[in-house]
Order: C-alpha cells, then sequence, then structure tokens
C-alpha cells in the first residue's frame, strides 16, 4: 500500500505542526540493554522455526515448479540468500526477504515472519506446527505419508 | 540494507517545500556523522538556556539521547529499524522502530501486532523547546507517515504505537489525531498513544 502524500497535505501537515515538539520516546537505555540481552539468548523454539523454514521454503519453491533464481527473481529476491535459507541451518533471513516470499507464495507476511523465527505472536500455535514438522525429517524428497500429513497442516495454517 | 527514496519537508521561514532523502536502514557512520553535528548544536543551546535561566521543565526532555548506544544495542536486529531524514547534507531527524513483537492496546484492535516507534528525535535546530525559530516542519510527522508505510508492508494494517514524552503529547494527538490511552506506568507514568487502522489510512490522505 503506498500512501498519497500531496503538497496539499504537506502545507496542511506544516501548519499543524507549527510550536509542536515530535521528540519522543519511552525506553530507557537500561530497557534497551535488557531487550538486546534478551534477544542474544536463542530460544530453543527459534531453532526448531529456523530449521522448518528453510525446508517449508524448499518444499513450496518445487511445489510452484520454480528453480531458485526463477524464486528468487519472482520475489525480486537475492538468489544467494534464498539458496542460504533453504541450505543453512539456522539461517536468519532478511526481513525484506520474508516478506517478498510472503507476497509471491501468497501467505500473510505476519505468519512467514513467525515462521522465520524473526517476530514472536501472541497465543500462537505455530511454534507447535513448525516443531512437528522440523522433528518429522528436512529431506523432502523422502517424505512419507504422515510427514506430508505434518507438511500439508503446516502450510494450510500458515496460510489462514 | 538500506533503502533511499525522496520527500519533501518545508523551510519554515519561506514555507516552501524542499527535497529531502529518506533513509530506511541506517549504517552506523551515518547515526555517528549525525551525532557530530547534534551533540555540539545541542550542547550550544544548553549553554544559551543556562545563561537564560530557562526552567528544567521548558528544557528538551530528549536532549541526553545516546544514539549510538542504541544502535550498537540494537542494530544488529532485524526487529528494529533505523530510520532518518536528510537535508543539506545534515541529518534532520532520527527514528528507531521495533517492527514486531509489539501489539495493540485500543479495544478494538487489542492483541494485534503494530510497529512501535521507541525513539523519534528531530535535529536541535528543528525542535522547539530548543531553538526559538525552527528550520524545518514536517521531519517528524513524515517519520510518522514511513512507521504507518512500514506497518502496512508487513500486514499490520497501518497500526502503529508509541509512548509520548509529556512535551510532544499534544504532537501525536493533534497533529498526528493519535488515541491517547493515558499514563503507562511500566514506561514511568508516559502516556501511551496508538494509531488505529483506519486512523492509519486517513492520516496522509484527508486531514
Amino acid at each position: 500500500m503506498k500512501l498519497n502524500i500531496t503538497k496539499e497535505w504537506l502545507e496542511r501537515q506544516a501548519s499543524l505542526e507549527e510550536g509542536l515538539e515530535a521528540s519522543t520516546g519511552g525506553t530507557s537505555l537500561e530497557e534497551v540493554e535488557r531487550i538486546a540481552s534478551a534477544l542474544e539468548q536463542t530460544p530453543n523454539d527459534r531453532k526448531y522455526l529456523a530449521a522448518a523454514f528453510g525446508s517449508l521454503i524448499a518444499f513450496l519453491r518445487n511445489r510452484g515448479g520454480w528453480s531458485l533464481s526463477q524464486l528468487a527473481e519472482k520475489a525480486d529476491i537475492d538468489e544467494g540468500e534464498l539458496l542460504s535459507i533453504e541450505s543453512k541451518e539456522g539461517y536468519s533471513p532478511e526481513l525484506r526477504t520474508v516478506v517478498q516470499l510472503a507476497k509471491t507464495l501468497t501467505f500473510p507476511p505476519k505468519k512467514l515472519l513467525e515462521a522465520a523465527g524473526l517476530i514472536v505472536m501472541k497465543d500462537s500455535e505455530l511454534t507447535g506446527y513448525a516443531v512437528k514438522f522440523a522433528a518429522s525429517g528436512k529431506d523432502l524428497k523422502k517424505l512419507t505419508e504422515i510427514q506430508r500429513d505434518i507438511l500439508d497442516e503446516f502450510v494450510k495454517f500458515l496460510a489462514k | 540494507m538500506s533503502s533511499r527514496k525522496l520527500i519533501q519537508i518545508q523551510d519554515r521561514k519561506s514555507k516552501d517545500l524542499i527535497d529531502a532523502t529518506f533513509i530506511d536502514g541506517l549504517s552506523q557512520d551515518e547515526i555517528d556523522k549525525a551525532i557530530n553535528v547534534w551533540k555540539p548544536a545541542m550542547q550550544a543551546a544548553q549553554r544559551r538556556m543556562d545563561a537564560e535561566g530557562v526552567p528544567v521543565e521548558q528544557r528538551p526532555q530528549h536532549g541526553h539521547w545516546d544514539w549510538n548506544k542504541k544502535y550498537q544495542r540494537l542494530g544488529q536486529f532485524l526487529l528494529f529499524q533505523f530510520l532518518g531524514v536528510e537535508c543539506d547534507g545534515e541529518m534532520q531527524g532520527l527514528c528507531l522502530l521495533q517492527t514486531a513483537n509489539m501489539f495493540c492496546r485500543i479495544p478494538a484492535q487489542a492483541g494485534k501486532g503494530l510497529v512501535y516507534i521507541m525513539f523519534l528525535e528531530v535535529a536541535p535546530w528543528n525542535s522547539v523547546r530548543v531553538v526559538r525559530e525552527p528550520r524545518y516542519r514536517l521531519v517528524g510527522s513524515l517519520l510518522v507517515v514511513e512507521a504507518i508505510q512500514i506497518s502496512h508492508s508487513l500486514g499490520f494494517n497501518g497500526r502503529i504505537g508509541l509512548h509520548a514524552l509529556q512535551q510532544a503529547e499534544d504532537f501525536y494527538s493533534k497533529a498526528c489525531g493519535m488515541d491517547d490511552l493515558g499514563p503507562d506506568h511500566t514506561h514511568d507514568g508516559l502516556r501511551y498513544f496508538e494509531m488505529t487502522s483506519g486512523q492509519a489510512n486517513n492520516f496522509p490522505s484527508s486531514r
């Protein structure tokens, strides 16, 4: 969505701003430090999510019949990064890359960002699906019927 | 990876709209360069206020902020984005967004994700609390517009939230039309403001 910023809006908004202070922020440096330290600890769930995400993208790419370069071009992302997502255990993709993949693969960006381990949603069931999927094995060529059911369940949950 | 785009801010004196550059994804060097100019400007303003005996409550509440520390600790994480507005070769405003793990509080959208404006600061020469005649207007508003834009791109439908310093409350309620949800005791009693997706859709287009 591109926001419509007209000359008239800019002039009106400039008048509204007159005499007002915009500088703001409610997070102390101690809190910044606490947030950074917490993020440096990687919870186990994140490892499962990262492992499942690479396999999921590989599965969806194969299902769409795209090569690495075709999907990279379609999503306007770097092919090397796509390869890293699919092949490197625990690889943490760029936020933009995941949003672009979500758009191309028609998943809600929030869900795919969560599946990539980049955000945590409140009360989410996604980790449960991802853990089941990651634990069921990574070799997409040798999926059993049960593994395929788990994968389908995961994909359906993401698309909801 | 950073991206740049052309925007327009207003020269307060002439009222002319002039070209500026919006930067999403600032580097450590860009932050350093900005602070190396902002710091002496803020110190000069503090000396003037000392000489004039300006009471503490009228001085800028953001005068002590350390963007280098913020960048050093949070710049490495993907869920934080550092934004800036550059004009005349100088940074006119900085903003730090948290793009995940923050949730709405307005009952109608409670629990839904939003983009949180963790810090937003205009350059000392654009701040009404620092100088008598600010140089540029619209820097703060356009940083808010960009936060809304990023909220849309992440699937949060334009929803944003922030805690306002007391001196900035009017900017977010009157100039941005955000809802004031009152004091938040988990953030030193600062008032929490939130913009719904409906308000976000109206903010840049019809107000």
